[in-house]
């Protein structure tokens, strides 16, 4: 019987290291084409919310919130750029959202980088309820019940930005 | 059994979508367009054959007790391995699928096929078997994805279809249109096969991977049980 046991002990765990590195050495050929395809996306999400722009990515903040992964100044006076990414309970991976502000610090347009829920719902609705939210608003915008993680993680994340907004303008 | 008809038979015969009525939620969620439906197809094509292979060729290594979750993490391996390739060499098509490209970890077809197949089969059979089932489950995966594109969104594979185009049944690329399709083509499948395909041994109640713990393993009792069900319909 103990025999058996280790057997069973013995056999699964050889299993799991094998896959484990069996993954280890994908992970190792496709991290960086990945982490490539991930910059690349945020590139082309600059150019989706501020058309024509040219972007100077500026220093975050000492206190800005770990959803707020770059900010950009575009060049022309045509506003900020926020480069966000937050969680989603539903979802197997982060929530990515480039977010414009113009200059008035309202955010002027949207664009979701990553999303893996469904995205064939409300995609292009859902951000537009956004656009116009300032600081002191974000929080009054009407989402659809407000009752999922995804909802109040979107709002959590425009607000992350709209803050380092305030910030980084309170600076200039 | 030669080797083309374990190869063909999960084309139609045994089709694990339209007669096994396995891995139905991929299958709903990803035919509303073809190139989804063809990634879908292609990735749980390759899990199926990787994961019968590796099964097949630990079959005698595995102790019982703990097949199932060696199954899981070897399934899950090659799921990931998919993943990780699939998002780094073909971004899009990765995102189109979402979630369920990680659920096909969870896909009853490809434990199923392990636990009533490539865990007593050699290798070469156990990979033809994945093939097969593999094919069967892109086959019926097009299928659905081409009616409901086709006249749910009046295009095939994102190419407009014209007079379709501008007459198209919505509700296609919806879920309800997803099960009113997924109910016509096993009706369709079924008149096909005569209705006599469910009747065989590999995936009837003796081929299920809890007919041990239901305690109706042995044919006669699976027979009685199949005659309890019919009786109380």
């Amino acid at each position: 019987m103990k025999k058996e046991y280790v057997k069973c002990i013995v056999v699964l765990t050889c299993i799991c290291l094998v896959a484990a590195v069996l993954l280890a050495v994908t992970n190792f050929f496709t991290s960086p084409v990945i982490a490539a395809n991930k910059e690349a996306a945020v590139k082309a999400s600059l150019q989706e919310v501020i058309p024509g722009g040219s972007f100077e990515e500026l220093d975050l903040p000492e206190n800005a919130p770990g959803t707020v992964k770059a900010f950009y100044r575009e060049t022309s006076g045509k506003g900020y750029v926020a480069v966000l990414s937050t969680v989603s309970q539903y979802s197997n991976g982060d929530m990515g959202i480039t977010a414009a502000i113009d200059d008035e610090g309202a955010i002027s347009s949207i664009a979701i980088t990553s999303y893996f829920e469904s995205k064939e719902f409300g995609r292009t609705t859902y951000p537009q309820k956004y656009y116009g939210a300032t600081a002191e608003t974000v929080d009054t915008v009407d989402v659809f019940a407000g009752a999922t993680y995804s909802s109040t993680a979107f709002r959590n994340a425009l607000a992350d930005a709209l803050a380092v907004y305030g910030t980084v303008k309170g600076g200039d | 059994m030669k080797k083309s008809g374990i190869l063909l038979k999960g084309l139609l015969k045994e089709n694990p979508v339209f007669v096994l009525v396995l891995g139905t939620c991929p299958t709903l969620a990803t035919s509303t367009s073809v190139i989804s439906a063809l990634a879908m197809g292609i990735a749980a094509t390759a899990v199926l054959i990787c994961s019968n292979i590796a099964i097949s060729a630990l079959r005698n290594l595995i102790p019982d007790k703990v097949r199932i979750p060696c199954y899981i993490v070897v399934i899950a391996g090659f799921v990931t391995i998919v993943q990780l390739l699939m998002e780094a060499y073909l971004p899009s098509l990765y995102e189109m699928l979402g979630v369920y490209l990680a659920l096909i970890v969870v896909n009853c077809i490809i434990l199923g096929r392990a636990e009533a197949y490539a865990n007593s089969h050699k290798v070469g059979e156990a990979a033809l078997d994945g093939l097969g089932m593999g094919l069967g489950f892109l086959l019926a995966l097009l299928c659905m994805a081409t009616i409901r594109e086709v006249f749910g969104s009046g295009s095939w594979a994102g190419f407009p279809i014209p007079f379709l185009k501008d007459h198209t049944v919505p509700i296609l690329t919806q879920s309800p249109g997803g099960f009113l399709v997924f109910g016509v083509m096993i009706a369709i499948v079924s008149a096909i096969t005569k209705g006599k395909a469910p009747a065989k041994k590999s995936f009837s109640c003796e081929g299920c991977p809890s007919a041990a713990a239901c305690g109706k393993l042995s044919p006669a009792s699976c027979e009685m049980s199949g005659k309890e069900a019919a009786s109380h319909d």
